[in-house]
């Protein structure tokens, strides 16, 4: 996983010095993004740790006709995928959580960098598989849930930029007696590409 | 005039003195109607095992009868210890064993290493066909299932059988059968010698659910009674002793592999009395460390003491009344350190110390219930009620059988029951138990006891499978057990009024129980997680094996784990369910010892 971290900043690194200084602007921004997720849920800290890593893909329009194109919509894909234990016994779980989320951003241009805020709406999918001894093989699942974030684009160019992003979710679930919090908060950072449709 | 005038002095100077002698005191009651064992109306009550079938810690009872007054096909009776009353229940549980002319000899014994007692029974043949032995297999709750066919070849003939043994014959890691009488000859009560007769007399226990019907060098040579089997030679293995009819009783060494061959003129016995013996019992009387015995039959009990493997008799008693004798055990009933005497349906005479036996007054024994019997028969011992003294049954082939409960009601015994053995089985036959006095292991000066535990002896009689040693209050004792392939434990400070269990493989420590909830993200599941530690007095552990204890302490298995866990959990429990678990220890030998017990509330 550190490995493909790496990779993932030293990509960053090089498609930003090669973009640098050629900016305009673009109403589509497709943004690939990684970052650490800290779920809220005590018994996810116990079984997986206090964070997982998961990755982002988003495409998101800067609305030209509201609020002086200070309004972006996105819509975000995220993938989660960790191994944990179970508390007691300590055998191996997977957990894969994936969502789909609808989000409105209000912008705030600052020459390069650009400021962001808004609400979200997350349609979060999960699935946790069990080792052969446990009473069930797997708990699969689906839950909408709200989400608030907060970040900012740096254009390096009219076609390149990163991006930093905190984003707060709320969602519960229950499976049988099971009520599980799986919001929480996740902290990404990837590059933006900006283009025209 | 001269002659006659010393025994009578000896017997006055018995009577006067024997206070002198005799520390403790004796009292025994009549308690057969209270807990309703007197047997069926119609008699014939040969032998008596006392067994815990159910293992629930109480001993229970099972009666050997023959045909009776001429009602055929009598069933034998399982009394199930219920406490305060016995129950039969000898058809219900698959033992009633109802064969044209009854039962004479029949052992309990673990034949499958479960940790449970098999049942091994004869059936006399007298002109009725089939008369063919069974074997039962325990279910664990004392329930039985006949598994007679694992026997190889299948019996086609109809037996005699009266005396059987069971013990680690071949020393290959189970209970072998002996049994006697191996013919299809309605009785062969014949007062002559018969020429030898090399008849398949062993069941061979293979191990694996089978047995194999061979012989192995005890020929039969005449009418046998009683048969009792114990490491006579002290050699290490379990060799056979008969009480004969015809030709003189005798002893059969083992060579270590399971092959006999007969030894009793060697040893010291007579090679030409000719009378009617019935039963032979082996005990130290002496508290030297070996075993001695006492013969009788025709109206006498001839006692022989063990002289560096010798036998010699040096003393010879009448029994009681008109009674031939069948049987006499030896029990510490007083609990002043010395084994005692008792002739079944007979007299009871009180160990001097010193292997003497003197006479007890029946206004001291209590024992008018034992003369009264009609035709005592067998007769066994067993601490029915749990108060650590030793309690007598009696058979009585023409009248109701009789319970005579111990009052000694004092703290001056130690009990040993040997839950696991070399074999990995239960009940410990030919386990050697040598108790000293505290501090003083090893050292003859101090030997309080020696037991070697039995299964089948004397006449048709079974002890409760424990050695019980009467001892003084004022010390603790120290106690070897010796098994039958060699191996020792050592049990230190023991102090009196206990029972100990011990094994060969002694259970794991520190068994613990704990209720857990095993989360993951979206499911949990109750889970017991069941912990112990290694016994540091075992060797050789490589796993240990988990079961859950059912009713009557049943083993259901669950897991086996390393001996690197020392941990498992038991999934998916319900969090409102009692349960109690047990963990056993086992050898590279894949031998199992005794199980440590845990109950999660």
């Amino acid at each position: 996983m550190r490995k493909a971290h790496t990779c993932f900043f030293m990509f960053f690194l090089f498609t930003a010095v090669l973009y640098a200084g050629n900016r305009e602007m673009k109403g589509s921004r497709l943004s690939v993004t990684g970052g650490a997720y800290f779920m809220q849920d005590e018994v996810f800290k116990e079984v997986y740790g206090d964070s997982a890593w998961a990755f982002y893909g988003e495409y998101s329009y800067r609305l030209p006709f509201i609020l002086k194109q200070h309004i972006e919509i996105g819509v975000e894909y995220r993938f989660l995928s960790d191994k944990g234990k179970l508390t007691v016994t300590k055998e191996e779980v997977d957990l894969m959580i994936s969502d789909i989320t609808f989000s409105l951003r209000y912008l705030f241009d600052l020459k390069r960098f650009i400021p962001f805020i808004g609400p979200g709406l997350d349609y979060i999918m999960y699935k946790e598989e069990y080792p052969p001894t446990f009473p069930v093989s797997s708990t699969k699942g689906s839950v909408l849930g709200f989400s608030f974030q907060g970040g900012c684009y740096y254009d390096f160019s009219s076609s390149l930029g990163a991006k930093v992003c905190v984003k707060y979710s709320h969602a519960q679930t229950e499976e049988g007696e099971v009520t599980a919090d799986i919001g929480g908060i996740g902290i990404t950072a990837g590059l933006v590409f900006r283009f025209n449709l | 005039m001269r002659i006659l005038k010393k025994p009578a002095l000896i017997l006055a100077c018995t009577f006067i003195l024997s206070p002198l002698f005799l520390s403790g005191s004796i009292h025994f009651t009549n308690v057969t109607q209270k807990y309703n064992v007197g047997g069926y109306s119609y008699f014939g009550a040969h032998g008596i095992c006392w067994v815990d079938v159910n293992s629930d810690g109480k001993l229970d009872l099972y009666i050997k009868n023959e045909d009776a007054k001429g009602v055929l096909n009598v069933e034998n009776i399982l009394y199930i210890n219920y406490g305060s009353i016995f129950s039969d229940e000898a058809f219900l549980r698959g033992v009633s064993d109802a064969y044209p002319n009854g039962t004479h000899g029949a052992v309990f014994a673990d034949l499958d290493n479960d940790k449970d007692f098999d049942l091994f029974s004869t059936t006399t043949y007298e002109g009725i066909s089939p008369s063919y032995n069974h074997i039962y297999e325990n279910d664990g709750t004392g329930y039985f299932q006949d598994i007679t066919d694992s026997i190889s070849p299948s019996q086609d003939i109809d037996t005699f059988s009266r005396g059987v043994a069971a013990a680690d014959f071949d020393g290959d890691g189970d209970i072998d059968l002996y049994f006697s009488n191996p013919l299809s000859e309605a009785k062969p009560f014949s007062t002559q010698p018969s020429p030898p007769q090399q008849l398949k007399n062993f069941y061979l226990n293979n191990g694996d659910g089978t047995f194999t019907w061979t012989y192995r060098g005890i020929e039969w040579i005449g009418f046998v009674q009683g048969v009792s089997a114990v490491d006579i030679d002290q050699d290490g293995d379990i060799d056979i002793a008969e009480a004969k009819w015809a030709p003189p009783s005798t002893i059969y060494l083992n060579d270590g592999k399971g092959y006999f061959h007969k030894a009793g003129g060697s040893l010291g016995l007579p090679l030409t009395i000719n009378v009617k013996d019935n039963g032979i019992t082996f005990a130290d009387i002496d508290n030297d460390g070996d075993l001695d015995f006492a013969v009788i039959g025709a109206h006498r009990i001839d006692i022989y003491k063990n002289n560096g493997g010798i036998f010699h008799k040096y003393n010879s008693m009448s029994t009681a009344g008109s009674n031939a004798g069948f049987h006499c055990c030896f029990g510490d009933f007083d609990h002043d350190g010395d084994l005692d005497l008792y002739e079944s349906g007979g007299y009871f005479y009180q160990n001097d110390g010193q292997g003497n036996f003197i006479y007890v007054s029946l206004n001291v024994s209590a024992l008018m219930a034992s003369l009264n019997t009609v035709d005592p028969r067998s007769s066994a011992l067993g601490d029915f009620d749990g108060d650590g003294d030793l309690d007598i049954y009696i058979a009585d082939k023409r009248g109701y059988n009789v319970l005579l409960r111990n009052d000694i009601d004092d703290s001056n015994w130690i009990q040993v029951e040997v839950l696991s053995d070399q074999t990995g089985g239960t009940g410990g036959i030919g386990a050697k138990l040598t108790l000293y006095k505290g501090g003083h292991l090893g050292e003859s000066g101090f030997l309080k006891g020696f037991r070697e535990i039995t299964g089948e002896y004397g006449y048709l009689a079974q002890d409760m499978p424990a050695a019980h040693f009467g001892v003084s209050q004022s010390s603790t004792y120290d106690l070897k057990i010796e098994f039958l392939n060699g191996e020792q434990r050592i049990i230190n400070s023991i102090v009196p009024g206990r029972k100990i269990q011990t094994a060969y493989i002694l259970p794991p420590i520190n068994f613990t129980g704990e209720r857990k909830v095993n989360r993951a993200l979206f499911y949990y599941e109750n889970v017991i997680q069941l912990t112990w530690s290694a016994n540091p007095d075992n060797n050789n552990i490589t796993k240990y094996r988990i079961y859950r204890v059912q009713q009557w302490r049943k083993l259901e298995y669950i897991d086996e784990v390393s001996t690197e866990d020392l941990v498992c959990y038991i999934r998916d429990t319900s969090s409102n369910t009692q349960y109690t678990f047990a963990v056993t220890a086992v050898d590279n030998n894949n031998i199992e010892g005794a199980p440590a017990y845990v109950t999660v509330e």
